[in-house]
């Protein structure tokens, strides 16, 4: 027994979503761009043939790019009254129509967001997120799952995956009891069949063996390769803001005559501001320490940490990268190091 | 275009291994389908990387002011026309010492496929060489023809098209139209970051005893960041269009830049970056400056 | 309590901000004062050495903060104190203005002027003319709706007035604080 929804479907049930109060996040059109959009019609929902990947990941609807986690107004006598913003008043939401890589990213989020304090900011967000993704047809150039460790139809943080079979249908794997919960509650919109049919999953070919990389960064800190790969880079923060596993954030107090509140905002690491202390001495003062730390972090700090590397292999970093900084490549020339 | 990157290598090997030169900046193969990314090389067995074609978009005149690159030493550089023009502001500001750089000229067709439109409007396809005038920024070589760049642009309109199209619009539509476009930045920075005139190591937004600029990805303060931005980069901006193309959001805000490089040359009759012994617009005044809107 | 009732209800006035220089304009603004001449009092006089020390920051900061008007005034060309700041801050706002009105502001709410120590009637006159063209235009509201959807407290709470984006929209945990109960509190 397997079940299918039918493209037409699909839309359908973002129409019913959006009806049942849902936040429906899909990929949409935003002039030139591909980008995770909170849409207000079903017809904005671009079908699965018109992208391959968004701009940037969902990562937004569960972790806000500028987010106010505590506001003051002042009150009688000028006496401040502090107030937590609503978090329980946030509607469901759901993700339809993002890739494997994107759904693979929440896991990773988890592990920081729940690590040594549960932020309720992202989890109750979390919670009330459904992710419905699209196996992948077709990689797009910069792909390079397989080589993360995982695939075009990884099942990693997603509630229900689609997979392209033909006919313009989707076969639907339930993968939780949120997934679960959907498919019953719509369940008008899927059908059930006898066998699955012949899906199109895209065949993606490792650009390098992943279980080389921690050992070579173990051993090679001071290695002059960091130079030579990082000399380019730029120091902005267009790959932290497009990948779905950053998650760094900066905190900003902002207030004026009637109050104010602190702010939750994303912050990069290759920025140079993003150590520097107070006395002004920054430990990482030069662009390749900042770069070095990039790729420790996501494929040997967070793995020591969390068992998880920090990096889904979705290849936004690398095509958003105003100077095309390619880690991809570095991981294959860091893996190519290691015998 | 063949020829000219055999040429290129060559030189480029020749300058690294003569010590000319401690590092040299071009071009190398890119990661993505139609795209090169800059090319950082130190020694001349890795001239051969460096390429020449139609995607050499990036205005690497950006790490004549990042340490990573200068702390080596004297820096040999690839520049197209354009490119040179931001190696001109950042003499006339005195932010690059002539003798520390080697300048590579490259003569440009255009780039980008289809053509990028700003190239279809160019004027210094060919940079100027060693006989170049004082007023002139002189590059060291040029690959391709050297000549004396074309007589400044007399027709605002076809260079100023788009900046004319938002005039136009009534005033409450202009507003709606950049409440949207900054309402849609994310403060990556992208934009400063690959800006040869941004070389600020403490930028404006960075300030924060008291924090003048708000560094919150919200429409406001993306609007004081972007409205602050194009100020100070008024009369200093070459127009490379460097920070448009590295806005992931796609915001388009060589807008900003290219209505200030209007005004500059309307009222101030400047243009930046072409002579390395002129003094930037807003550095400088005239008794006969425009007074008419003051009462 | 009435009394605040009553206020709410009153009629709204401009805010108006003035950067001026210490030299020519805030004596002029001194004489006007000592001459007893009468202007309108919705303007707030900020003092700087010199107009060239006016950064346009401050005239964006000034907005932000919810002026509806802003008003910058100096020494005469070739009066400035330090000899060429004047002249060096007027080709800055020649281009500033531009762009504030190239991004949609009216630049009626941006006005310049340049008025001497010995013009206190001049400083009156300009006073009343900026008050009266920005009571004209009405407060700033692109500009305020703008810092609401922020999350700014002081435009959320007169979020209403504006509706569409005063929800705090840019910054999810700000919603638009209830007028009745902000009266509540500061009552």
């Amino acid at each position: 027994m397997a079940t299918i929804i039918t493209a037409e479907n699909l839309k359908q049930l973002a129409r019913e979503m959006l009806k049942a109060g849902y936040r429906v996040i899909a990929p949409a059109k935003q002039a030139d761009l591909v980008v995770f959009k909170a849409i207000k019609d079903a017809q904005e929902m671009l079908p699965e043939s018109e992208y391959i990947l968004p701009q940037a990941s969902f990562k937004e609807f569960v972790f806000p790019r500028c987010e106010c986690i505590l506001r003051y107004r002042f009150g009688e006598g000028g006496k401040p009254v502090f107030e937590s913003p609503n978090l329980d008043g946030e509607p469901p939401q759901a993700v339809i129509g993002c890739r494997p890589c994107d759904a693979a990213s929440l896991p990773i989020l988890d592990k920081i967001f729940g690590w040594d304090y549960v932020d309720p900011f992202y989890f109750k967000r979390r919670e009330k997120t459904a992710v419905i993704s699209v196996a992948c047809s077709r990689a797009g150039e910069g792909c390079f799952c397989t080589s993360a460790g995982y695939a075009p139809d990884s099942t990693a943080g997603s509630d229900i995956l689609l997979k392209k079979c033909a006919g313009g249908k989707y076969a639907a794997e339930v993968l939780s009891d949120k997934g679960r919960q959907l498919a019953e509650k719509f369940g008008s919109l899927f059908e059930k069949v006898e066998a699955t049919p012949p899906v199109e999953v895209a065949g993606l070919n490792p650009a390098f063996d992943v279980e080389k990389i921690k050992p070579w960064l173990d051993k090679h800190f001071d290695d002059p390769l960091w130079l030579e790969i990082a000399a380019r880079c730029m120091g902005c923060g267009t790959c932290a803001y497009g990948c779905p596993t950053c998650h760094c954030f900066d905190m900003v107090d902002e207030g004026d005559l009637a109050g104010g509140c602190r702010l939750k905002n994303w912050d990069t690491c290759s920025s140079a501001l993003f150590t520097k202390h107070g006395s002004g001495h920054n430990p990482r003062s030069s662009q390749e320490q900042r770069y070095r730390q990039r790729v420790l972090h996501k494929f040997k700090y967070y793995l020591e940490k969390f068992g998880l590397r920090a990096c889904v292999g979705c290849g936004r970093c690398t095509a958003r990268c105003p100077v095309n900084l390619d880690l991809r490549g570095v991981l294959q020339t860091i893996a190519g190091k290691q015998a | 275009m063949a020829e000219a990157v055999e040429e290129l290598r060559a030189l480029a090997r020749d300058l690294l291994a003569k010590g000319t030169v401690q590092v040299f900046v071009g071009y190398g193969k890119g990661a993505s389908p139609g795209r090169t990314a800059p090319l950082i090389i130190t020694s001349a067995d890795r001239a051969a990387e460096l390429v020449w074609d139609k995607h050499c978009l990036n205005n690497l005149a950006v790490y004549l002011t990042r340490s990573e690159v200068t702390k080596r030493g004297k820096v040999g550089i690839v520049v197209k026309g354009c490119d040179a023009r931001a190696v001109t502001g950042l003499l006339q500001e005195g932010q690059v010492a002539r003798e520390n750089v080697v300048i590579v000229g490259m003569s440009c067709d255009g780039m980008g496929e289809p053509l990028l439109e700003a190239c279809g409007r160019c004027d210094v396809h060919t940079p100027a060489g060693k006989d170049a005038d004082a007023h002139h920024l002189a590059c060291d070589y040029v690959i391709g023809k050297a000549a004396v760049p074309d007589a400044q642009k007399e027709d605002e309109g076809a260079e100023y098209a788009d900046v004319a199209r938002i005039e136009a619009l009534p005033l409450a539509e202009r507003w709606a139209f950049w409440q949207e476009q900054f309402g849609r930045c994310v403060r990556c920075y992208a934009c400063r970051q690959v800006c040869p005139l941004c070389y600020c190591k403490r930028c404006a937004v960075e300030k924060n005893e008291p924090q003048w600029l708000a560094t919150s990805a919200h429409t406001a303060g993306n609007f004081a960041w972007h409205v602050i931005r194009a100020m100070h980069l008024a009369g200093r901006c070459v127009g490379c269009g460097a920070c448009e193309r590295a806005c992931p959001q796609h915001i388009p805000l060589s807008l900003l830049n290219k209505k200030m490089a209007k005004a500059v040359l309307q009222h101030f009759k400047y243009r930046a970056g072409n002579d390395p012994t002129a003094a930037p617009a807003v550095k400088t005044f005239e008794l006969s400056d425009e007074n008419d809107y003051f009462r | 309590m009435e009394k605040k009732a009553e206020t709410e209800k009153a009629v709204w006035q401009p805010k108006i901000i003035a950067f001026v220089c210490n030299w020519c304009t805030y004596a002029g603004a001194d004489l006007a004062g000592t001459s007893r001449l009468k202007y309108d009092a919705h303007i707030r006089v900020l003092r700087l050495p010199c107009t060239g020390r006016i950064d346009p920051l401050f005239i964006l900061k000034a907005f932000e903060r919810g002026a509806d008007g802003v008003l910058v005034s100096g020494c005469h060309p070739g009066d400035c104190h330090y000899n060429t700041g004047n002249y060096h801050a007027r080709r800055r706002w020649t281009l500033f203005r531009e762009l504030l009105e190239f991004v949609g502001i009216d630049l009626q709410r941006l006005q310049f002027a340049w008025v001497s120590a010995a013009e206190g009637a001049k400083w009156a006159e300009v006073v009343n003319a900026m008050v009266a063209h920005v009571r004209e235009l009405g407060p700033f509201e692109g500009y305020h709706t703008m810092l609401a959807r922020s999350g700014q407290t002081l435009w959320l709470a007169k979020a209403g007035a504006n509706g569409g984006n005063g929800s705090g929209h840019d910054v999810p945990g700000t919603q638009p604080v209830e007028r009745s109960k902000e009266k509540q509190e500061t009552e």
